[in-house]
């Protein structure tokens, strides 16, 4: 897998300059609709603003992904758990905590409260990264991908099944809980979703920063050079476990943080979207973005939510019965198909196999009566 | 090119032993590198140099012996921390960053320079910009002084072989080591590649650097080694300058098979080393 | 004086220790509901049964494992069309006495899954075999869900039933024995069990190809230099494990009521079984799926059914922490396993 190389922070900076104008242009025309124009209409009913949102929190989560997959070179197989950590602490600080824990009731209505749960739900996820990683990821091997894949799980059966405790119930079934409140800072409501829209790309777009930030920085030197030759690394005196641990925490930290904008999104939290499917789905949106490529991953994530979202509705003749895991043998295709041919992510490879393409126009064009020696590439 | 006889030990090497299985790889190797030195690590194929490389930078547990380093003892520190100490090695096989630039190679090198954590990186404070200049620009100097500036900012799998054998030297030194261990530096490289490697080495000399190198050129030993150790079959069988070491009969017999006495013709091949030897001692 | 054989006797003895430890926790636990031996015997008993599939699916995993290096996460797969398989080529209408027309169906479904383990060499493996670690271990997890999906697909999300080996009907036999109560179909998936270690032995050590692949695994640019085809073995390593991890499926199959998505948890279990053998040996997988199988079981008898999954992760965890190299491997080094370069 090929990791960007030669980064230039000026580029890396239009470019995100650049997405930030575009989103914030879409969002406007989206809020205001010029001319009775908004995207449902322009994409048939497949992209909505909803569908926008829910591009931006998945957005956070990968860019966490990425640093994981694509530059410590670990498999997450459980990341899904992670992001319904976030969400889940968030429903229950929100929700449950006053008869859990007794929190008063001036607190829960505070302004400020679900913003310090947010916080509460980052550190403990972190702290639950680091705990699980420090021992695996000292190992050599991919041992991660199946501790991952089993603590997900464990994580998940936590959520789905009816926990109780001294009586009251702390996570609730399949129905999930109700009535997460919306975020607001002071009196102002971060509702309805234009205004939500803005907030979750302001946070993607920090995320996006923030990833592109690390890689070009002695920490991103050290976890390229990890992923390139761990053996080397080391002799180099990158202690290569604590990196890898820490880059899990900090993508276990931003998993979460996007769990809780989805809670307060969605206001209500089923345990559906944190299962094995669930973190499969990331993968599968990694793997599709480029799975070292940061802007690969909002790239990755609008794929595959539109993918899904045009199976779904257009493609339901075809799949009739079972609530909608057939996506699955989608995504399993794809996956096998990306990871063959195009491993370092569909835009990478496209821009790879378009420049050789161009290439070998050129060079026929140079000299067209001459003989191909069979250059093959 | 004298001995630096009164300088203390650096690096000392006490009876170490390293088995793997039912093979002795190391049996009980003890020699000191002085301060200053150039020390020859020869043997013929399987001795255990890199074995004893890898031993020192406890890529591979100790089984016995101990080895201390200025004084401290390493046992027990995983091999980043054994760089921190000051132990840096190349190694046989290459294993540059193939993903990353040359330029970047070396900065990778000069990690244990460098303080900034993921925070400051992530929020680009000052102190962590600045430190990505002073790498940007020291890291730089590096390649100057291995000669491959020029390709600074070329993915290093671009690089031809002999260049990719200096970018890891230069990303070693960048690494600001008080002993560099190179494992067999010259291998694959033209003659006139390795007489250049040759200035280079004797250069680090004469700044301070203290040098182990594994190597089975020996035109470059001869040339450069203030002191050689020999090993065969993990055993350390002669310890001396390279002309005392190429005389010893013990060494010969370890490259030529134990029965090169009865051979005729290598009798003949050797009787004109023998007394060139005996007339450099005279 | 050879500190790491010391170093090594010191880690195996704290590892048994872990599970002495959490011996007494049982007992404890067990004391409060009551269980006398008689219960410790059934749970015991019913574990054991467990751990002789997951010593099964174990197998195919350090198979493929051993020769390819490849942690095949469609292991599970292979379980669940097993099963399925079988189900299917059952209800086809035969003039054939039951018996032997179960036995044509088993035979039937072991050929095809093992057909479709080499397809899925050929076609995902193979083309890829150049790539890393990383992107082989997610190709293993793709194909593995397209299997899944594809079996919803043709089998539908409700479990199916399966008639019992002894009986041929949907009830099994039951023997009583000192108050302890045992399956009939437990002696078959035990004597499938031993069986398969047999063979597998006898196929590794005493058979050209066998040997050849074992080669493979020990020194793969040997091998080829004596003429040993890595592509080849790596067929047939997949081959070989998904026969086994069908044969797994099929002799469960009386007893869980297959569906498609049986191999998820099946395989994820095997693969702990087979960390915990040691992913090196078939004989250690053995090891590890009957003890995964006696441990879970017992610890979910004293707590709550239900949380019977999150005992074998924490199995997992533990060894990971105390024994990553499970009971019968070696502790590699970073130098022996950064080979990719």
């Amino acid at each position: 897998m090929s990791v960007e190389s030669g980064l230039n922070s000026k580029r890396n900076a239009i470019g995100w300059l650049v997405m930030a104008v575009v989103i914030a242009l879409l969002g406007w025309v989206e809020t205001v609709q010029p001319m009775g124009v908004d995207f449902a209409d322009l994409t048939n009913g497949i992209v909505t603003m909803d569908t926008m949102v829910r591009v931006a929190i998945l957005t956070i989560v990968l860019v966490g992904l990425n640093l994981l997959m694509g530059y410590a070179g670990q498999v997450s197989l459980g990341h899904a758990a992670l992001y319904g950590l976030g969400a889940y602490a968030t429903s229950i600080l929100c929700v449950r905590s006053g008869d859990l824990l007794g929190v008063p009731a001036w607190v829960l209505s505070s302004w400020w409260w679900p913003w310090l749960v947010m916080i509460i739900g980052m550190a403990f996820a972190g702290a639950l990264a680091y705990l699980v990683g420090r021992p695996i990821l000292r190992l050599q091997g991919h041992y991660l991908a199946m501790a991952t894949l089993g603590l997900g799980i464990m994580i998940y059966i936590l959520f789905r099944e009816n926990l109780g405790f001294q009586g009251q119930h702390i996570t609730g079934t399949f129905d999930g809980i109700p009535g997460i409140p919306r975020l607001r800072v002071g009196n102002f409501e971060i509702w309805p979703i234009s205004r939500y829209y803005f907030f979750a790309w302001i946070a993607a777009l920090g995320a996006i920063a923030f990833g592109l930030n690390v890689i070009n920085s002695r920490t991103g030197r050290a976890l390229r050079a990890i992923h390139d030759s761990e053996v080397a690394a080391q002799a180099m005196g990158v202690d290569v476990a604590s990196y890898k641990v820490r880059i899990f925490a900090v993508s276990a930290i931003l998993a979460s943080a996007a769990g809780s904008i989805y809670a307060h999104f969605q206001t209500t939290v089923s345990p559906a979207p944190f299962s094995f499917v669930g973190s499969l789905e990331l993968v599968v949106m990694a793997a599709v973005g480029g799975l070292s490529s940061i802007w690969g991953a909002p790239f990755g994530v609008a794929v595959i939510l539109i993918i899904k979202e045009i199976l779904r509705s257009r493609l339901r003749v075809v799949f009739s019965g079972a609530s909608g895991e057939h996506e699955v043998i989608f995504y399993g295709i794809l996956l096998v198909l990306i990871m063959i041919f195009m491993p370092e992510g569909v835009t990478v490879g496209a821009v790879r196999r378009w420049r050789l393409w161009q290439r070998r126009k050129r060079e026929q064009a140079l000299s067209p009566a001459q003989p191909q020696a069979g250059v093959r590439t | 090119m004298t001995a630096k006889q009164d300088s203390p030990a650096l690096l000392s090497i006490k009876d170490v032993q390293k088995v793997f299985g039912g093979l002795m790889a190391l049996n009980r190797v003890t020699f000191d590198v002085r301060s200053g030195e150039i020390i020859a690590l020869i043997g013929p194929n399987g001795a255990g140099k890199t074995t004893l490389f890898n031993v020192i930078t406890n890529f591979h547990p100790l089984d016995g012996g101990e080895i201390i380093f200025a004084g401290k003892p390493l046992n027990g520190l995983r091999p980043d921390q054994i760089a921190q100490q000051g132990i840096v090695r190349t190694f046989q096989n290459l294993r540059i960053f193939q993903n990353m630039t040359v330029l970047e190679n070396v900065m990778v090198g000069m990690h244990l320079q460098g303080a900034s954590g993921i925070v400051s990186a992530a929020l680009r404070l000052p102190a962590a910009r600045e430190e990505e200049k002073r790498f940007h620009d020291i890291a730089y100097q590096y390649l100057e002084m291995v000669g491959i500036e020029s390709r600074a900012h070329d993915l290093a799998s671009s690089l031809p072989f002999g260049q990719q054998r200096l970018l890891e030297i230069g990303r070693a030194l960048a690494a600001n080591p008080r002993l560099l261990l190179l494992d067999e530096p010259a291998a694959g490289l033209t003659r006139a590649e390795t007489e250049a490697l040759d200035e280079l080495i004797c250069s680090l000399r004469d700044q301070g650097l203290t040098i182990l190198l594994v190597e089975h050129d020996m035109e470059l030993v001869m040339n450069i080694a203030d002191r050689v150790v020999v090993l065969h079959y993990g055993t350390r069988i002669a310890t001396g300058t390279p002309e005392e070491v190429q005389a010893n009969p013990d060494v010969i017999g370890a490259y030529l098979g134990a029965d090169w006495q009865q051979d005729k013709w290598l009798e003949w091949m050797l009787e004109d080393s023998n007394s060139n030897a005996e007339k450099a001692d005279a | 004086m050879n500190r790491s054989s010391h170093q090594n006797t010191y880690q195996f003895l704290r590892y048994i220790l872990i599970f002495l430890i959490l011996g007494v926790l049982v007992v404890y636990l067990g004391s409060r509901k009551n269980f006398g031996p008689l219960q410790y015997a059934q749970l015991s008993l019913d574990g054991l049964r467990g751990g002789a599939i997951y010593a099964l699916i174990a197998m195919g995993f350090v198979i493929v494992f051993n020769v390819t290096g490849i942690i095949n996460f469609a292991q599970g797969a292979f379980v669940t069309l097993g099963a399925m398989f079988t189900v299917t080529f059952y209800n086809l209408n035969s003039p054939l006495p039951k018996g032997l027309h179960l036995l044509l169906s088993v035979i039937a479904a072991i050929l095809v899954t093992t057909c479709i383990g080499v397809l899925v060499e050929r076609l995902t493996i193979h083309p890829a075999r150049k790539s890393s670690s990383l992107t082989l271990i997610i190709i293993t997890v793709g194909v593995f869900i397209t299997i899944q999906g594809l079996s919803l697909l043709a089998w539908g999300a409700e479990a199916h039933v399966f008639p019992s080996f002894t009986t041929l009907e949907m009830s099994d036999r039951v023997y009583r024995w000192l108050g302890i109560v045992i399956k009939a179909q437990s002696f078959w998936i035990w004597g499938t069990m031993l069986l398969v270690l047999v063979c597998i032995a006898y196929f590794f050590n005493f058979t050209l190809l066998g040997r050849a692949m074992r080669a493979c695994a020990v020194n793969r640019l040997g091998a080829r230099l004596v003429g040993i085809s890595p592509g080849r073995m790596s067929l047939a390593s997949f081959g070989i494990a998904a026969a086994v991890g069908a044969i797994g499926g099929i002799v469960v199959a009386p007893i869980v009521r297959p569906s498609y998505d049986m191999g998820l948890s099946l395989g994820l279990k095997g693969f702990v079984a087979a960390i915990m053998g040691g992913l090196v040996s078939t004989p250690g997988a053995v090891l590890g799926g009957l003890l995964l199988g006696f441990l879970e079981n017992v610890a979910a008898g004293v707590t709550k059914a239900g949380l019977k999954d999150i005992f074998a992760f924490i199995l997992l965890i533990l060894t990971l922490l105390f024994r990553p190299q499970g009971l019968l491997g070696v502790r590699k080094t970073a130098i022996e396993t950064d080979g990719a370069h």
